[in-house]
């Protein structure tokens, strides 16, 4: 079949535990609950359990999705599942969800080890196997649970991120003559891999070398297995990359800011978004923010904003998207999207 | 734009008390020149000046003339 492919629905799966302001601020001397919500537009940020994986949420999305009745799990030709939350290091999370989704031993399945642009490159990947000939639906899926990272007491982490999934569903859709997914630009900066890392535990730094007694002093929260972030270099990054990002996007689909309906960013915080919006003239009315209840969900912050957003019809069927992503690697992609 | 003047904007991004701020002021010393006060400063002068400084460079800087220094850098 040919065709073009569109996005036809986006569900969202969330641990149960909050993690609020006010516990956060009996962390932190001088911090209060109102301050963590002010600097971050964040009220709560979800928490998996000990014995939660990034692929478990992952699973409840896909399944709302089946739920829905909008496609059968026998018809899924692609799975895809951004995550740098793997299951194990070997094998890939994916090949694990097939199963457990019960979806075909034909299905075309592979991980992306992407972070807060995963999303962007996940539909432009998935965009290129369903026009070329790889299949007609794909599920493309997001996932971490980055606080099992964290030290507790890191105050440039805890603050901001948190666990969850979300599964969308593409299919191609036989109006040949839209493109519903596309253009996308990318970039890459691996001199920045260092401000925004887990430096233990896979094989440049096992973990039994980082630490010989196999567990981490828990005092210590610099040692290596844990997240560490340099807040300020990556906000540096963030306002440099994201304009010229656009920008590029721009040139190549001819578009400008009065075309596009809304613009839905990489959820990192509040404040550097409102910098962001305010450094590019965006009009407040087309820059969704949503993440008050979820926080920073690395590769799920976009799709957890839009399904929001569809949810509240402040994004409708036909309305014209531009999606950013950007962060850890450094990684960015920007795309455009017709609902 | 005087020193003065950048003085202010400074204060008002870190939400410190108006006259607080001096060129000698140090910025270990300013109770919210943290790491989120680090980011006000990087977006305060990038919509000033049009000039994205890097975080390394600001942690060189101790009081507040060196921030001035900075950008001054930055601008020639």
């Amino acid at each position: 079949m040919n065709g073009k492919a569109r996005i036809k629905k986006i569900s969202i799966a969330l641990p149960e535990q909050r993690l609020t302001n006010d516990e956060i601020a009996k962390r932190f001397e001088k911090w209060t609950g109102e301050k963590i919500f002010q600097k971050t537009g964040i009220k709560e940020r979800r928490l998996s359990k000990e014995t939660e994986t990034a692929s478990d949420l992952a699973v409840k999305a896909a399944q709302k999705i089946f739920d829905s009745g909008i496609v059968k799990s026998s018809d899924i030709d692609i799975l895809i599942m951004c995550t740098q939350s793997p299951d194990y290091i070997l094998p890939s999370t994916s090949c694990l969800i097939q199963a457990r989704l019960g979806l075909p031993t034909t299905t075309l399945t592979f991980d992306i080890t992407l972070g807060c642009s995963g999303y962007v490159y996940g539909l432009s990947i998935v965009k290129a196997l369903l026009e070329n000939g790889n299949g007609s639906r794909a599920l493309f899926l997001t996932g971490d649970t980055y606080t099992k990272y964290f030290h507790s007491m890191d105050e440039s982490v805890v603050p901001l991120f948190g666990d969850g999934a979300t599964a969308t569903y593409i299919e191609l859709d036989d109006s040949k003559d839209i493109d519903w997914t596309g253009p996308f630009v990318y970039g890459t900066d691996g001199q920045g891999a260092c401000n925004l890392r887990v430096e233990a535990g896979a094989c440049r730094m096992p973990g039994y070398l980082a630490d010989p007694s196999g567990k981490s002093d828990p005092k210590r929260s610099d040692a290596p297995e844990y997240l560490h972030m340099n807040g300020p270099e990556i906000f540096t990054f963030s306002l440099r990359t994201v304009p010229e990002t656009l920008k590029r996007l721009f040139e190549k689909s001819g578009c400008t800011i009065d075309d596009i309906d809304m613009f839905v960013f990489h959820q990192a915080n509040e404040y550097m978004l409102e910098v962001l919006r305010k450094k590019l003239n965006i009009p407040k009315e087309k820059f969704l923010i949503e993440m008050a209840d979820s926080g920073n969900t690395v590769s799920s912050t976009i799709p957890i904003a839009m399904e929001r957003a569809i949810a509240k019809n402040i994004i409708c069927e036909g309305m014209k998207i531009g999606v950013v992503g950007f962060g850890v690697g450094y990684s960015w992609a920007a795309g455009l999207l017709i609902l | 734009m005087k020193s003065e003047e950048v003085i202010i904007e400074i204060e008002e991004a870190l939400n410190a008390d108006p006259n607080s701020l001096t060129m000698l002021s140090k910025l270990n010393e300013i109770e919210t020149y943290d790491s989120v006060g680090q980011l006000s400063v990087i977006a305060l002068f990038d919509s000033l000046f049009d000039i994205v400084i890097s975080a390394k460079d600001l942690t060189q800087c101790k009081t507040v003339s060196d921030l001035l220094y900075l950008v001054k850098d930055k601008l020639s």
